[in-house]
């Protein structure tokens, strides 16, 4: 089993799986964008403090830092 | 019958809708060039109404057979805010669907796509910007899609209106696509069970989907299936993308260059100066041509010189009134010179003396003329004429207010305000600028409200529903009304502040964003719960369709008009009626002591201070006549911009948001302001 690090700790450029997220109501949003546990995104952009941009595929979603602390990676 | 569908109906009872007519709608993912549809498909006649029981509007036009109604943008149907409900309402109606799909991103759209194929419903799929996905170096096999979906897909350039004609002979050929064969067997299985709408199915996926309304109305209880066949569905929409999309190329220039710029806007080292930017063009415009060149224009030639003599000489006719005309001449600088001034007493009103009234008219002639009416207030009668045409009168000033000021700057903010939001830097404004609202009790997506309460901040506290939560909308709503300055005041704070000095500006923004943080802070503090985190869907940087912003613009506006209307002519009536009735002045007088000793002002001010109530750049340019040392100008405009906000403003938070949450803003503005500006005072 590899390491789970929260959304909020990648940096920016590196690609993750996501494995799990711990918000219900974030979790079916981000199947409507395209964006589920098991999909592999990039941190396209992160702010200081701040949100966090994903990019998957051609689809960009940015994440406010609470929420990307709740979702949970595994780097590649 | 459900609610829904008596009432929908009757809402758009107006319009010519065809008796017998298809109802078309309109259904697609935000920012994907519906409305171009909607623009072509709706024919000459549009309207838009409020849809039952919210503050979404639903546009509706006819075209052919068709009854066309266009709907939210959406990236499914569900119940996650008020936009989504709405569009479920009218999708839920629907004879046939028209689905606009951004080519570019298949991945996300036909989620929805396949969402309203699971429904059952007879459509037809518009694959939209084709010429920006050859940008992309993409390439989709139609046919493929087609088969898959098992709906007829027409490609689209809508910005160029080509292929408009294709899906016009395609609707008639609309069917019901490919679903799922296990989840249709579910959807049957409660589908048997409800009766009396249009697509038993439809209803049935969201009772699966565990949607409450729709279950209530058919007294159900709903399921929690939603998660499995989100995924479900999630794996068919990729299964589906893997099969027809295919990268012929790289990245063309174009898609390049939007996919930096939408970098540039979201790190604040690029995107701060952006913002900058933006904001100082928007001021250019709205502020300094609209707001001075346009307004100062209109306001006083059409509003003070046609307008209001014209409505007042109707009452004059027959109520006892002084007229003063005053002539004016423009020196070399522009500026309005008195040349001659000639007063007029009409004891039984203008039509009992013909000779003095053509004296009146001979004076005024050919010339450039201000003219002010004193009406006699000794009977009833003349007590009426003051509250209909007086100084603040309903049929007077606020005609003048609301067409000849207001409008003109709606138009403004709402036109940048559409480009802003079809060009995508809307979104990553919000995501730049989150970090520091989320310190306040709000998301990024605040941040629109925030800046159109530098404008007009009634129009601001409408736009506060576009937050998701109630805590949140009352934490925006708190801030615009407590300590955002709109521009009628900025305009006065602005020259006021140049009299002062430097030093003192940066005293004055100090306190009111400490203010603006500290209201913030604390309503977040005390409101229970958590405010949403930011989840937005940032789309790509495109240049804005002159023909979209224009509608958007329009259709905006008049409906800001249309609703901030009558609570400006209540408003007024309500100050004339204190002012009649002497009200007004027995306010100005109670607040005389606190005033001179606690502010430590001249005792006009207090007179300042109850005028901002009616309208804010009132109070603010009552004391830009007094003669006041800067330390007096840092407390006073200190009070009268945390002062309470104007009439209209409250009338407008009283509707959005309830008795209770707008009298603890309005007295607490009273309570907050006195104390902040006494403090000031003390500590200067």
């Amino acid at each position: 089993m590899n390491i789970l690090v929260p959304l909020s700790k990648v940096k920016k450029g590196a690609s993750f799986i996501i494995r799990r997220i711990d918000d219900a109501s974030a979790r079916t949003q981000l199947l409507r964008f395209g964006v589920g546990e098991g999909s592999t995104a990039v941190c396209h952009e992160r702010l200081p403090l701040g949100p966090v941009v994903v990019k998957h595929r051609r689809q960009e979603v940015a994440l406010g830092r609470d929420l990307a602390e709740h979702i949970w990676v595994e780097q590649l | 019958m459900p609610a829904f569908l008596e009432s929908a109906p009757e809402s758009l009872a107006e319009s010519p809708v065809v008796k017998s007519g298809t109802k078309l709608v309109l259904v697609g993912n935000p920012n994907v060039g519906k409305s171009a549809f909607f623009n072509h498909f709706s024919g000459l006649y549009v309207d838009v109404s409020n849809f039952p029981g919210t503050t979404v509007e639903v546009s509706h036009g006819v075209f052919k057979e068709y009854n066309v109604y266009d709907t939210p943008g959406i990236y499914g149907v569900s119940s996650f805010n008020d936009e989504e409900r709405v569009a479920r309402d009218t999708v839920l109606g629907a004879d046939v669907i028209l689905n606009v799909v951004d080519s570019t991103n298949l991945e996300r759209d036909l989620f929805l796509t396949l969402q309203l194929i699971d429904m059952n419903f007879k459509m037809v799929v518009a694959l939209n910007m084709m010429d920006a996905l050859e940008d992309a170096g993409l390439e989709i096999d139609v046919n493929r899609l087609s088969v898959l979906l098992g709906v007829p897909i027409v490609e689209v350039v809508a910005t160029k209106r080509l292929g408009f004609d294709a899906v016009e002979q395609n609707l008639a050929q609309a069917s019901v696509g490919k679903s799922d064969r296990a989840l249709q067997i579910e959807i049957e299985k409660i589908a048997s069970t409800l009766s009396g709408v249009p697509n038993p199915k439809a209803e049935a996926l969201m009772v699966l989907e565990g949607d409450d309304v729709v279950a209530a109305r058919h007294g159900v209880a709903p399921l929690d299936k939603r998660e499995e066949i989100y995924v479900a569905r999630r794996n068919r929409v990729n299964d589906i993308v893997a099969e027809v999309y295919r990268q012929k190329s790289a990245l063309k220039i174009g898609a390049k260059f939007s996919e930096a710029l939408g970098r540039w806007t979201i790190n604040p080292i690029t995107g701060l100066p952006i913002l900058l930017f933006s904001l100082w063009l928007i001021y250019q415009v709205v502020g300094v041509l609209v707001a001075q060149r346009v307004v100062g224009h209109t306001e006083v030639e059409f509003g003070n010189k046609r307008w209001e003599p014209f409505a007042k000489h109707l009452f004059a006719k027959i109520t006892p009134v002084t007229i003063t005309a005053d002539i004016l001449t423009k020196d070399e600088t522009g500026d309005e010179k008195t040349l001659e001034t000639k007063t007029f007493v009409f004891p039984n009103g203008t039509l009992a003396n013909d000779a003095q009234f053509q004296e009146l008219q001979q004076f005024i002639d050919g010339k450039d003329v201000l003219q002010t009416f004193k009406f006699s207030q000794e009977t009833l009668w003349g007590k009426m004429v003051v509250i209909f045409a007086g100084e603040f009168g309903a049929l007077t000033m606020t005609v003048t207010y609301l067409l000849f000021l207001l409008l003109p700057l709606i138009i403004g903010f709402y036109l940048f305000l559409a480009i802003l939001e079809d060009c995508g830097y809307l979104p990553r404004l919000a995501t730049m600028v989150d970090r520091l609202l989320t310190s306040i009790g709000l998301n990024g997506r605040a941040v629109i409200p925030i800046i159109l309460g530098f404008g007009c901040v009634t129009m601001a506290t409408i736009t506060t529903r576009l937050l998701q939560t109630s805590r949140e909308k009352t934490i925006a709503a708190s801030i615009l009304n407590f300590a955002i300055p709109c521009s009628a005041q900025l305009a006065v704070i602005t020259a006021l502040l140049t009299k002062a000095g430097g030093e003192y500006t940066l005293i004055f923004a100090a306190i009111i964003l400490a203010c603006l943080v500290g209201i913030g802070t604390a309503v977040d503090k005390i409101l229970p719960g958590k405010s949403s985190a930011l989840l937005i869907d940032l789309p790509p940087m495109r240049l804005p369709q002159a023909s979209n912003v224009l509608k958007k613009t329009w259709i905006k506006t008049m409906s800001f008009m249309k609703e901030a209307s009558p609570w400006f002519f209540f408003g007024a009536l309500l100050v004339s009626t204190m002012q009649v009735t002497g009200l007004l002045e027995a306010w100005v007088q109670l607040f005389e002591p606190i005033t001179t000793h606690w502010l430590a002002l001249p005792a006009e001010a207090a007179r300042s201070f109850v005028m901002g109530m009616v309208r804010r750049d009132f109070g603010a340019a009552g004391l830009y006549t007094l003669d006041l040392s800067p330390k007096q100008i840092v407390v006073s405009l200190t009070v009268i911009t945390l002062f309470v906000p104007c009439i209209a403003s409250l009338m407008v938070l009283l509707k959005e948001r309830g008795l209770r949450e707008a009298m603890t803003i309005w007295f607490g503005s009273w309570i907050l302001a006195f104390t902040i500006g006494g403090g000031v005072a003390c500590m200067l």
